[in-house]
């Protein structure tokens, strides 16, 4: 069961709108997934930009437009990727289908960590 | 805070199930007078058309109610803190978007949505959000008090609300 004036607004809607909503909570939830995996809280993520945390909070809260610019400094930042665009593509028809190829470019930081003796043992243990 | 009824408002999803709240005796519900004041609206109809492509086709569809996709507004306040639900707002964190509609998210599968406006002040309290952030608090404590005192339980499936005296309209008061 569907109410039916929301029934009758779906099926006028645009496919920009679509677009929009499917991108818009993948971002979303991508932002959540990276800060997550790295144990990142919105407060540590203000201090890695150097920003306050309010700033941030309207970055990820809505008070704030989520920029092309403000999506690169959280890239930058978290060392991965939230958009990626299709730089070339090919595409030929099999069988009925239209098949494309993408390519994305996609920045990822590199970590460096220092190596202790402790490491160092735990490696030879491992050849051993 | 009238008597209403919790009824059904979009269930054609795979992932999540949307209820809504009418005023006993009205015909409209209070999500229904939401998309009423925005449908004819020229400047807003491509927001509400953005915010029902997020509710009713990438939420409904796809990914359920995940809490990422909610803002917790003081309302939640109303409810005690150990609560596995929250009571807030349907966010969408994009270019100050100028429409908030209120709602409880029970859980990934189950929300319930009141009426909300546009956002014409920083805060929820004051400017046209006023009256329908105020009456989303009550109709949300009530649901709250009535899932307490088991006059209303989910069922097991998780996405269907069912009064516990075996009626089959869950009228509150």
């Amino acid at each position: 069961m569907r109410n039916k004036l929301l029934q009758c607004l779906l099926e006028e809607i645009p496919q920009e709108s679509l677009i929009f909503a499917d991108k818009y909570a993948d971002l979303v939830l991508r932002i959540d997934e990276i800060l997550t995996q790295k144990g990142l809280s919105q407060r540590d993520l203000a201090k890695k930009l150097n920003k306050y945390p309010s700033e941030i909070s309207k970055w990820l809260n809505g008070e704030a437009n989520l920029t092309l610019k403000s999506i690169a400094k959280l890239e930058a930042e978290l060392g991965e990727t939230l958009l990626e665009v299709p730089r070339k593509s090919t595409q030929k028809q099999e069988q009925g289908y239209i098949r494309q190829e993408h390519t994305w470019v996609s920045y990822r930081k590199i970590t460096t960590t220092t190596i202790t003796d402790t490491d160092k043992l735990n490696w030879l243990q491992n050849v051993g | 805070m009238n008597t209403f009824v919790l009824e059904v408002f979009d269930e054609e999803g795979k992932a999540c199930t949307f209820y809504t709240v009418r005023r006993d005796g009205e015909a409209q519900s209070e999500t229904e007078k939401f998309l009423a004041k925005f449908k004819t609206d020229k400047e807003l109809r491509e927001k509400l058309d953005d915010l029902l492509a997020f509710l009713f086709v990438k939420i409904a569809e796809e990914t359920g109610a995940l809490p990422a996709f909610f803002r917790q507004e003081d309302i939640a306040q109303a409810l005690p803190p150990s609560k596995p639900y929250t009571v807030g707002e349907v966010l969408i964190n994009y270019s100050e978007f100028p429409l908030r509609l209120y709602c409880l998210r029970i859980s990934n599968q189950l929300v319930v949505l009141f009426n909300g406006g546009e956002k014409t002040s920083r805060s929820a309290q004051d400017g046209k959000t006023a009256t329908s952030f105020r009456d989303a608090q009550q109709f949300a404590a009530r649901i709250d008090k009535a899932l307490q005192n088991k006059d209303i339980e989910i069922l097991s499936n998780g996405r269907v609300f069912s009064s516990t005296d075996g009626s089959e309209e869950i009228l509150l008061y």
